[in-house]
């Protein structure tokens, strides 16, 4: 049948857009392409083996194993713990608290994605969990208040690509471990490139707010020091949260699935103590966080099941392996490598990106001269970039799922941070020293 | 009552967690997100949670438009009930074989995985509704 | 038509040492059959599996090879968990010994799973790194030690201890974080963590030498012709031996290594190691109940 995995790969990527274009849910549609992926391939079996019952028990077994995850189990808990205090006035406190310190920015409060994402990015591990909180929290809100929908939209897409590249990181462990990498260095590693995209991001909001001044709501308060003051008031409250969830983690009490119990646990507090928490907000805070996380577990079964057929047929391997018996230029190589992972980023989460290319991408990499310390983050912004790529992009069900907007509108608005992320990597590429110069600097 | 179960699957999740310092709060919170997760997907399929593209079908006029969601939601039951019997030889060769996890509790495996079943087959019931719900010639609800 | 494709699922990284062993060994197939048997290593648990479901996963074919650690699925076949029980032999020259003994029933116990038992080899012997001197028990009161499976976590707890379970991805930054001050591990894995960035003791007890096998089902097994099963069983024995040279001299090599970079490699002194055997002792006391008598015995001729 196909042997040559760049041909198979063609094929499945037309048996995806086929079942997805005909409505099939992606869950399943990824079900279905690996199942098309192992029923294509020359697999080799002995006579009292079926290919139906082999290809039955990876589904099985694979659906288990990539559910039966604790670090996994952060996730809904992080989800729980933003629409308990989306449905709670602790949101809109605190925007209100954040506004008069934002007032004077062009853009105002649309930075909020961009802060907001950065200090959450620096208590969770995943990106789907920081989008799914802060998106819970911010969105709704700044279209009440007269923000451009689009654009609150995309700073939340790009921002909350943050949560893999801010430590801690689940990503980076994944690659310190399978690369002999100090997992310390690449999250130190990983804080100025973070803070500078982050950076890039609040300077294309302003330059938006500058040139096009509808994206933010005409009246425009003035703030004194007092007022400043006064919504410390309001914002105390969620900072505190913040810090005992992240100094929980930074100062070794908790790891992230405990710090996300602590978070929704906090968040129920805060509800309690501004006398918000009914039983009917409860109930759809747990209902909505129940919805939200069935959503994208189907999606992640079926791209673990995708994935563990990519690994059998050897796609991975067959891409990788063409691009090393090319003998690139150092420059040339990243450009195919970079191209290579915008294409299965598009299909694959990003831990199995990691975990199936490095084995082979990452000799190469090294041999051609860069450190592995830099492509870890720059692997991390490839990783990035997949969330907000279709159809499989984490951060786009996210936001689907919190703002109900058609997946066309959610993928333009989220082009420009797209494009940004991509400037971001050139930069990376130019002054690897972004990177390198923290690590070196603080460890020995 | 799916929405009682997920909602128990997910209280249960936070008062095991929240009562923490066990050896067993990873492997069992593992077991918890399963269940959450497999209760929570037919009420997800019912409260039309599940994302799916809808750039073509959706230009479609109504008739062939039900048709074609129709007929995804059978491709997805058909796929649903393969997953369901092959889910099915796991956890009972998991039960027949006493596998046990590796862990200090030494839970027998096929005792959480039994969450798998259940769900799977509350998410055939549910994709089975829905590819009735579709048909053009039954009245919608 | 081709040569036969097999696909070998090794749950470490590519540059683990079984993971090497296992890519090793395909070669050596490879050479030894003349081309016809084409083994395929997927490194770093690429294929989705995680550990405990191997041997099951083997048994149905769903892969047909894999590299396995036997602690991890002593839950379905006990006697696979003989290897890693504490302290029963205290260097490769007894581990040796011990893997001989228990050969026929690993053979045994992977037929009555489907599959095809064709060698194996330990990890370098675990120790304990610390922050600070472990000298005595009352070092080890308290200490926060991440342990890899609950034979360890048993045996630190009886000796004061608070054992903890984490996946290894999280070892380094909860060792930088100070929710752990200490791993139970080899200094070969001490090395490649790069632990001497949070951690400067290590405690050489011997802990235990846990194996890796590498099995195959027995449907694939039976599907090769006699001359192909000849080549993977002369390559099994050869990479066996190999293996187990490996893993000895980069024990010796590990241990120079995160002693230059500065972490304090001693032996235990009598005392302690009187306290460590009686916790092992218990433990494997534990195991041996609901063992068949031909394991009892193998543990009998071992026990300290
Ligand atoms: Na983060
Ligand atoms: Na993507």
């Amino acid at each position: 049948m196909f042997t040559d995995p760049l041909i198979l790969t063609l094929v499945l990527f037309g048996v995806l857009l086929l079942c997805l274009l005909a409505g099939l849910w992606i869950g399943f549609s990824l079900f279905t392409v690996g199942i098309a992926g192992m029923l294509l391939h020359q697999v080799n079996l002995p006579p009292t083996i079926s290919i139906f019952d082999k290809i039955g028990g990876l589904m099985a077994n694979s659906v288990w194993n990539s559910l039966n995850s604790w670090s996994l189990t952060a996730l809904p808990l992080f989800i729980l713990m933003g629409e308990i205090l989306f449905r709670t006035a602790v949101s809109t406190r605190l925007l209100n608290g954040l506004l008069p310190w934002l007032g004077w920015i062009p853009g105002r409060l649309l930075h909020i994605n961009v802060v907001a994402c950065s200090l959450f990015a620096a208590v969770s591990g995943s990106s789907a969990a920081t989008t799914a909180t802060v998106g819970k929290i911010t969105l709704d809100e700044l279209s009440k208040r007269g923000y451009d929908r689009s654009l609150a939209i995309g700073s939340l897409a790009g921002a909350g690509t943050l949560g893999f590249l801010i430590p801690p990181s689940l990503i980076m462990i994944i690659y310190g471990v399978l690369s002999d990498t100090s997992i310390g260095k690449l999250f130190i590693g990983g804080v100025i490139p973070g803070l500078v995209l982050a950076g890039f991001y609040s300077l294309y909001i302003a330059g938006r707010a500058l040139l096009n001044p509808q994206v933010v709501p005409g009246h425009k308060e003035r703030f004194t020091g007092r007022d400043r003051l006064a919504s410390l008031g309001d914002l105390a409250p969620v900072l505190l949260l913040v810090f005992v969830v992240l100094g929980g983690i930074y100062f070794g009490f908790t790891t992230p699935t405990e710090a996300a119990v602590i978070g929704v646990l906090g968040s129920l507090l805060l509800a309690l103590a501004y006398r918000n928490l009914t039983w009917d907000n409860f109930r759809q805070s747990l209902l909505q966080a129940v919805r939200t996380t069935g959503m994208i577990c189907l999606i992640i079964a079926g791209a673990a099941f995708l994935s563990q057929v990519v690994g059998f047929v050897g796609i991975a391997r067959g891409i990788s392996q063409a691009i090393a018996a090319m003998q690139l230029s150092p420059y040339t190589l990243l450009l195919v490598l970079g191209l290579m992972y915008l294409v299965l980023g598009m299909i694959l989460d990003g831990i199995s990106i990691v975990v199936m290319t490095l084995p082979i991408v990452l000799p190469i990499v090294v041999q051609a001269g860069f450190s592995p310390l830099w492509f870890g983050i720059f692997l991390v912004i490839m990783v990035e970039l997949s969330q907000i790529t279709p159809p499989v992009g984490f951060s786009l069900f996210v936001i689907q799922g919190i703002a109900a907007e058609p997946v066309a509108a959610i993928l333009k608005a989220t082009l420009p941070f797209f494009l940004i992320m991509i400037g971001m990597v050139i930069l990376l590429a130019l002054f690897p020293e972004m990177v390198l110069y923290l690590p070196e600097k603080m460890i020995h | 009552m799916l929405l009682i179960v997920g909602l128990v699957a997910t209280e249960v999740a936070l008062r095991t967690l929240a009562g923490r310092s066990t050896l067993v709060a990873d492997e069992y919170s593992g077991y918890l997100m399963v269940a959450t997760v497999l209760f929570g997907l037919a009420y997800t399929l019912a409260s039309d949670g599940h994302i799916r593209i809808t750039i073509l079908t959706g230009r479609l006029p109504e008739k062939p438009q039900r048709w074609f969601e129709s007929l995804a939601a059978l491709l997805a039951l058909l796929l649903c009930l393969y997953l369901f019997r092959h889910a099915c030889v796991m956890v009972y060769d998991t039960w027949s074989l006493g596998m046990t996890a590796d862990s200090i509790a030494e839970t027998p495996l096929w005792i959480p995985q039994l969450s798998l079943l259940a769900g799977l087959a509350l998410l055939c019931l549910q994709l089975l509704a829905e590819m009735l719900r579709r048909l053009p010639f039954l009245p919608t609800r | 038509g081709g040569p036969v494709k097999l696909d070998l699922n090794a749950t470490y990284g590519a540059t683990s040492f079984h993971t090497q062993g296992a890519m090793a060994f395909a070669e050596l197939a490879k050479k030894y059959s003349g081309g016809s048997v084409d083994i395929t290593v997927h490194p770093g648990g690429s294929l989705g599996f995680k550990g405990a479901e191997l041997l099951k996963v083997v048994k149905d074919g769903q892969v047909p090879m894999s590299d396995i650690l036997m602690g991890v699925v002593a839950g379905s076949e006990k006697v696979f968990g003989i290897s890693s029980l504490p302290r029963l032999v205290g260097n490769f020259k007894q581990a040796r010994q011990l893997y001989d003994a228990s050969k026929p029933l690993y053979e045994k116990a992977a037929a009555k799973w489907n599959q095809k038992f064709l060698y194996a080899a330990p990890w370098p012997p675990s120790g304990l790194v610390t922050k600070g001197a472990v000298n005595s028990v009352a070092d080890l009161k308290n200490l926060k030690t991440r342990t890899y499976d609950k034979n360890g976590a048993n045996f630190l707890r009886s000796l004061g201890g608070s054992p903890v379970s984490l996946p290894w991805g999280e070892v380094y930054s909860s060792l930088r974080t100070g929710m752990i001050d200490s791993v139970l591990t080899s200094a070969e894995s001490a090395k490649n963590g790069k632990f001497w960035e949070v951690l400067d003791h290590f405690k050489d007890i011997n802990y235990a030498f846990p194996l890796n096998m590498v099995t195959i089902n027995l449907d694939y097994w039976k599907a090769l012709s006699k001359d192909q099963q000849q080549a993977m069983l002369k390559a099994a024995a050869e990479t066996e031996n190999n293996q187990w040279a490996n893993s000895e001299s980069r024990t010796v090599e590990a241990l120079k290594v995160i002693q230059q970079h500065k972490i304090a490699v001693s032996k235990a002194d009598a005392a302690l190691n009187k306290a460590l055997d009686a916790a092992a002792a218990k433990i494997i006391a534990d195991f041996r109940k609901g063992l068949k008598p031909s394991a009892q015995a193998v543990l009998d001729r071992f026990a300290r």
